[in-house]
């Protein structure tokens, strides 16, 4: 008995206090920064998820691999900047001299003010993204505390969040997951997989024909997504983001 | 002291085709000489590969498709053979005769096997029922379907149905230059990203027949993820028993341990750390002490949270006794990592096929086989990892170059390398085509062989027992589904 | 007698012509009559009574009513002929070649329990008696196909409890030198406690209850409903029979409080695990005399410890439930008769998915299984609320040892209860929901209008003294008045009866209302079940019978008797699983068909005897008079 209030004395008290304004480890690949001159042809070479347009980086493919930046490092710069996401895929390109995303449009209705259960779907995912999304919700970060929870049964659901870029063998629980959430109901895509497919866009094995139907309201990048990248985004569309 | 030499570095000749027959004596006799299969495919070549291993020693043998696509089946004499003979039923159907268990494994397209057909073992009782849990899952965990047949509350028998995760991975690693498939590797498990990695760089590193630099930081990476995964299980354990103050120390530790990856590389997983050749990010000395004076503190913090959840009664009570795995069972369907070592089985890939240097490194056992057992190993094995995490710190140069210059690959060379992940032994095998391509990869996760534990550990636990025993093992689907 | 009886006994006319219709015409016109009748009996002071005089030995037979017998006289008359009724049209369901003799034998089943009631003489008592164990032991066997072991089980069982009767009646005799039944007055313990015993088994007590679960399952649903519900009453109605007229030490009604206990302990248990429906209602008989018999007990203790509140309360609560149940069981059973008409099976996890089936019978039965598991809006709460009533007055008591079996019966009943919840909602939950377990529920569909009728007046008779209490307060009072009980008190029960009126009536206000509301508001959408994504959902994946009951079971484990049978071949992989178990009687497979085998055993040793040759049967005869002979000379 002694040793566990020994144990607990000693962890202290470990919660962040405000995950919507922390700063961050520097060595963190956050909002990726083009320098105005970047050559992106050649930038897009070297991308293994061939990630830059012609109107710049495209961070619903990036995967924060970090190959350009430690090439070209005058080029692209990745800031510690875990506020990423945007509530169209558009707004995800990145043109360079570009210093933020875009101001997002999107709230929720009033009622999901406090409260805005999801439903998890990894749909082969690697289990990064999965395991930061449970992060999330753990003793550190703690989504709980703006009213966010994750739910058992998408019967309790009002979002669904997906990872992972979705297998041809997990497509229809995918879709069988949605249409079992009531409405409203809305789709979240968390990690880069799930925005673009990500590596395995052109694999033959990725069946992505849900997202052809059902337009998702957030798109949170990442490969994978930072904890505090999905608790800031999904604040920002449950209060608006000022 | 440890050093960075490379010790164990199995480049192999390939091999040359053997007639079927002989083939197949020769995977006997090696298993009756204390060879485990590690490995056991067929490639586009047309050929099937056994890659047979015990300590220090690996074998790696062929022989042709049979004309007739079928051949006698390995599985009734030595079950470790199971899923691999599956497996290539699936993917070359080829049939394995008398294989009491031959259904789809990963449902590709082009399989034998229809995903929706998948036949599960059945009961005609009335008073079996099934219960079929997944695809989604209620917790935040990757996919698959669990079809238990329940005489009651009491599981009487789990069959696992994966595939779900499948992502064509195997084809895209072949489809380009292999040096480009870093990022690739490293999501083969996005938990076990420096194991794959490791694993997947010392293969090219073969295949190129060039040494790598910096694999003391690997080393150091690696135990890091092995110490933040182990944690990541304990939480869950304890959370799933409802002892909630470990499930948050833990939570909370694993924090510490992946920030600090994070302040390594940049990725909370390890992903960007390694490249073909070394790793991407030095180590400079302030980072050192930072990470010496951190990794000081966890390892207290670990001792005194799992001490206290060890002696607890009513947590000991679930633990024990529960979704037992035996010896044999263990032995002879050749499982590895955590689920052999916690049945008293010593099979370590840092032991059995070291490619670094762990000096006075000893295989964690733990005897019992039960959710306890896998439990307290993985709290033995943290400290052993932060044991050597300590000693790596100590030796590491930061003034050392960190990338050796990359070489082309050798054409038509198999390489193979294994790595102990968290989970267990990982293996990787490749045959290089040209300078850049391979010409086939296999990739075996522990947890191919592994899940095959957790379905005989559930037999006659309550099913309520469930959720705790899969944690305890703390599976890949996507690392077996790739 | 009366027209009405006459009536009856034409009534067996059209049943020897195998017209099933005159039949129950008859039946219904004779219990009207009959009804009424009893009604007068039980409402005016006056009684009927007259007498028989009949040669010796049997001396003048009083032929009469009084409130206790029309109390039951009622019961019989309402519910019988609603069984007749159910019986035609199951019959017409399941055609039978034996017609002529089971309508025969109904009618005879039915007529000598209304004569039982009038008989106020042993001897005479008796034949009726032997006559109603007899006939009914002919409407269990009702067809070629049924089950013969357990009939005959039943009807040995009920020889047996006659033979107590028989014993107890002529000690009884000897004792006062009369046969009536004015004559039990004051008796001594053994001959007592020979004819209570014999009583018991027939009203399906304890260990003397094993037939009730045997012999049900057998029968058409018609005569397990009318036995379940309304011949055990006979039995009920002689322990009452003797109660009324004798006086019971402290210690004897603990004694009777421990029966009545174990009973419907022992009961539940066994209900809680049963796998057939029509088990699951006859072993809910034996609990519900049991909860009977603890009113009846508790009444005893009220008068005892001078507690006229609490033996008002019990007795009370006893006769509403006696009644009660003659009511909600007959509902099920003959509920249980269309669920087995629709699917041909008895086994609930043959079942499934019933409710949108047969959706008239579900609903009926819900009704059914909230009665006999005491929820408010039904007749079932009523009662055993008058019971819980009467135990927390036991406190009251000025001693300890009168104020300890109150409390215990109090839990007792309440863990009964529980029970008995969690039985019924596996019942209605494996049989009604999820979806069908088998082709014959899959096919199943609801069945013509003649077979729900019963139960849908029978549902109402359960729906209306739930809602409105005092209409059945009215019915017991005269025969509260008549035991002698505190009638101040009764008056503030039915007050408290017409309290529940009203607030089921404002509750029901306040649902419609919430419903209204609602429905007005809400707009519903329904989809498929929630099953993990997993597109191919089997019936097979629902949970057993078992699964319900497991965990419970592991505690009761020592008061069930099981057996049961696992397979589990494995070769490397599994090969096969199979499981079976069966929750059986441990009276029943430990003493009573032991002892049967060795009788039939031991009787088969004389089977020589019976050899066809006359000459060796008068051999036999002669040796018999010799011994007699012998016998008779050397006791001289």
């Amino acid at each position: 008995m002694l040793n566990f209030f020994q144990a607990r004395i000693r962890h202290g008290y470990q919660a962040i206090p405000d995950p919507l304004t922390v700063g961050i480890d520097s060595a963190f690949p956050g909002l990726p920064e083009l320098a105005e001159d970047a050559d992106l042809t050649l930038l897009n070479e070297l991308c293994p998820t061939k990630a830059f347009e012609d109107d710049g980086l495209d961070l619903g493919r990036c995967i924060f691999c970090g190959l350009c930046s430690r090439k070209y490092p005058e080029m692209v710069t990745f800031t510690p900047n875990y506020k990423m996401a945007a509530d169209s895929r558009q707004k995800l390109i990145m043109a360079p001299g570009q210093r933020t995303l875009p101001r997002m449009d999107f709230v929720l209705p009033r009622q999901f003010r406090y409260s805005f259960a999801l439903r998890s779907v990894s749909a082969a995912g690697c289990n990064a993204c999965e395991m930061e999304l449970g992060a999330s919700n753990n003793v550190n970060f703690d989504i709980s505390r703006y009213g966010v929870d994750i739910v058992a049964s998408p019967r309790h659901a009002d979002a669904l969040i997906l990872t992972g870029p979705i297998s041809h063998n997990m497509a229809d629980a995918l879709s069988e997951t949605w249409h079992a959430i009531p409405e409203p109901k809305y789709l979240i895509l968390c990690g880069t997989c799930a925005i673009s497919g990500g590596l395995f866009a052109g694999s033959e094995a990725i069946d992505r024909a849900f997202l052809k139907h059902w337009q998702p309201c957030l798109y949170i990048p990442g490969c994978p997504a930072h904890p505090l990248s999905i608790i800031s985004a999904i604040v920002s569309i449950m209060r608006g983001s000022k | 002291m440890m050093n960075s030499d490379l010790l164990y570095s199995p480049t192999l000749e390939s091999a040359q085709p053997q007639k079927l027959d002989s083939f197949l004596d020769r995977i006997g006799e090696l298993i009756n000489g204390g060879y485990q299969p590690l490995a056991f495919f067929g490639t586009d070549e047309k050929l099937i590969y056994a890659l047979m291993g015990r300590p220090q020693e690996l074998e790696l043998i062929c022989t042709a498709f049979p004309a007739s696509s079928q051949y006698p089946s390995l599985t009734p004499e030595f079950p470790a053979f199971h899923i691999f003979e599956r497996e290539l039923y699936e993917e070359y159907e080829i049939v394995p005769l008398n294989h009491p268990w031959l259904k789809g494994l990963r449902h590709p397209s082009h399989g034998a096997v229809k995903f929706e057909d998948y036949p599960f073992f059945k009961s005609d009782s009335r008073l079996i029922h099934e219960v079929g849990v997944g695809p989604v899952h209620a917790g935040v965990i990757e996919p698959g379907h669990f079809r238990f047949l329940m005489q009651g509350e009491i599981v009487e028998h789990l069959e696992i149905q994966l595939g779900y995760q499948h992502r064509g991975l195997i084809g895209l690693l072949c489809d380009g230059p292999l040096i480009s498939k870093m990022p690739l590797a490293e999501t083969i498990a996005g938990d076990t990203v420096i194991g794959h990695g490791t694993a997947f760089c010392r293969l090219v590193e073969s295949l190129a027949e060039s040494s790598p630099e910096a694999n003391d930081i690997r080393i150091l990476l690696l135990e890091m993820e092995r110490v933040a995964m182990h944690l990541s299980t304990l939480s869950a354990l304890a959370g799933d028993v409802a002892y909630i103050m470990s499930q948050n120390l833990f939570a909370a530790l694993r924090t510490t341990v992946i920030n600090a990856t994070l302040s390594i590389c940049g990725s909370r997983f390890g992903k960007r750390a390694l490249c073909v050749g070394g790793v991407n990010y030095p180590l400079n000395k302030t980072l050192i002490d930072t990470l010496k004076v951190k990794m000081q503190k966890c390892a207290v913090q670990i001792k005194y949270t799992s001490e206290a959840m060890f002696a607890s009664n009513s947590l000991l009570s679930r633990f024990d006794d529960t979704g037992k795995v035996s010896h044999e069972d263990a032995l002879r369907f050749g499982f590895t990592g955590i689920s052999a070592k916690a049945s008293g089985v010593a099979v370590d890939a840092r032991a059995d096929y070291p490619i670094w240097a762990y000096p006075g490194f000893e295989v964690q056992t733990v005897a019992s086989g039960d959710v306890y057992a896998r439990a307290y190993l993985r709290y033995k094995e943290i400290m052993q990892s932060l044991h050597i995490i300590q000693e790596v710190l100590e030796q590491i140069d930061p003034a050392a170059p960190i990338q050796a210059a990359l070489k082309e690959l050798v054409p038509g060379k198999i390489a193979i390398s294994i790595v102990e992940g968290a989970r267990g032994r990982i293996v990787h095998i490749a045959k290089s085509k040209d300078a850049d391509k391979a010409l086939w990869y296999r990739i075996i996760d522990p947890s191919l062989t592994n899940w095959q534990a957790l379905a005989m550990a559930v037999a006659g636990e309550q099913v309520s027992d469930f959720p705790l025993c899969n944690k305890s093992f703390d599976l890949s689907y996507c690392g077996s589904d790739l | 007698m009366s027209i009405g009886i006459l009536i009856l006994f034409i009534a067996l006319i059209p049943a020897l012509w195998k017209r099933s219709d005159y039949f129950v015409i008859l039946w219904i016109l004779g219990s009207s009559f009959l009804a009424y009748e009893y009604m007068e009996v039980l409402y005016s002071r006056s009684v009927q009574d007259f007498i028989l005089v009949m040669p010796p030995p049997v001396g003048s037979v009083s032929i009469a009513l009084n409130k206790l017998s029309a109390f039951f006289g009622v019961i019989f008359a309402l519910g019988l002929p609603v069984g007749m009724f159910y019986g035609h049209f199951y019959l017409k369901e399941h055609p039978i070649d034996a017609l002529r003799s089971h309508l025969f034998w109904l009618g005879v089943m039915g007529l000598s329990m209304h004569c039982l009631l009038w008989i106020r003489h042993s001897l005479i008592f008796l034949m009726f008696w032997e006559l109603m164990s007899l006939s009914s032991f002919f409407c269990v066997l009702f067809s070629k196909r049924s089950n013969r072991e357990a009939g005959l089980n039943y009807l040995i069982t009920m020889q047996v409890g006659a033979a107590f009767l028989i014993a107890g009646f002529a000690m009884a005799y000897n004792q006062s030198g009369t046969f009536d039944f004015s004559g039990f007055e004051k008796m001594n313990t053994l001959p007592m406690y020979l004819i209570l015993i014999g009583f018991a088994f027939k009203a399906g007590i304890f260990p003397f209850a094993s037939w009730l679960p045997q012999a049900h399952p057998v029968a058409p649903a018609h005569v397990s409903g009318i036995m379940s519900s309304m011949l055990v009453k006979t039995g009920f109605y002689g322990i009452l029979l003797i109660i009324s007229i004798n006086p019971f030490s402290l210690l004897e009604i603990g004694f009777f409080c421990l029966v009545f206990s174990i009973s419907a302990f022992w009961a539940v248990c066994h209900l809680l695990s049963e796998r057939n429906l029509k088990r699951v209602l006859a072993y809910s008989t034996v609990e519900n005399v049991g909860i009977a018999g603890l009113g009846v007990c508790a009444g005893l203790l009220g008068l005892q410890a001078n507690l006229p509140n609490m033996a008002m309360l019990g007795f009370t609560g006893a006769f509403l439930h006696l009644f009660f149940h003659s009511i909600f069981k007959a509902q099920l059973f003959y509920s249980s008769g269309n669920i087995l008409s629709a699917t041909g099976t008895l086994d609930i996890d043959e079942m499934g998915a019933l409710a949108k089936r047969m959706p008239y019978t579900a609903v009926m039965t819900l009704i059914g299984i909230m009665a006999i598991s005491a929820l408010p809006l039904t007749n079932g709460f009523i009662s055993e609320f008058t019971i819980f009533k009467a135990m927390f007055e036991a406190p009251a008591a000025a001693h300890l040892s009168q104020l300890m079996p109150g409390l215990m019966i109090l839990a007792v009943l309440a863990f009964i209860g529980a029970l008995a919840i969690i039985a019924f909602i596996r019942i209605y939950a494996i049989v009604f929901l999820g979806s069908p377990r088998s082709a014959a529920a899959e096919n199943a569909c609801e069945l013509r209008r003649g077979l729900r009728l019963p139960i849908a007046v029978l549902s109402l008779a359960i729906l209306l003294p739930g809602i409105l209490p005092n209409i059945a307060l009215r019915f017991v009072k005269p025969l509260i008045r008549w035991f002698g009980l505190d009638m101040k008190h009764f008056a503030f029960l039915q007050f408290q009866a017409l309290q529940i009126s009203y607030v089921y009536l404002i509750l029901l206000v306040l649902f419609a209302v919430f419903y209204i509301v609602r429905k007005l508001l809400v707009k519903e959408k329904r989809g498929a079940t929630w099953a993990c994504a997993y597109p191919r959902v089997t019936p097979r994946m629902q949970s057993s019978s078992i699964t319900y009951i497991q965990p419970l079971a592991y505690f009761l484990k020592p008061f069930m008797y099981k057996k049961s049978r696992r397979v589990k071949e494995e070769e490397v992989f599994a090969t096969k699983v199979e499981y079976d178990e069966q929750h059986l009687d441990a009276v029943w497979e430990i003493i009573v068909r032991p002892v049967s085998k060795a009788i039939s055993r031991f009787l088969l040793l004389f089977s020589r005897i019976h050899n066809g040759k006359t000459n060796s049967y008068i051999a036999w005869g002669l040796a018999f008079l010799v011994i007699l002979l012998v016998w008779v000379v050397g006791f001289r």
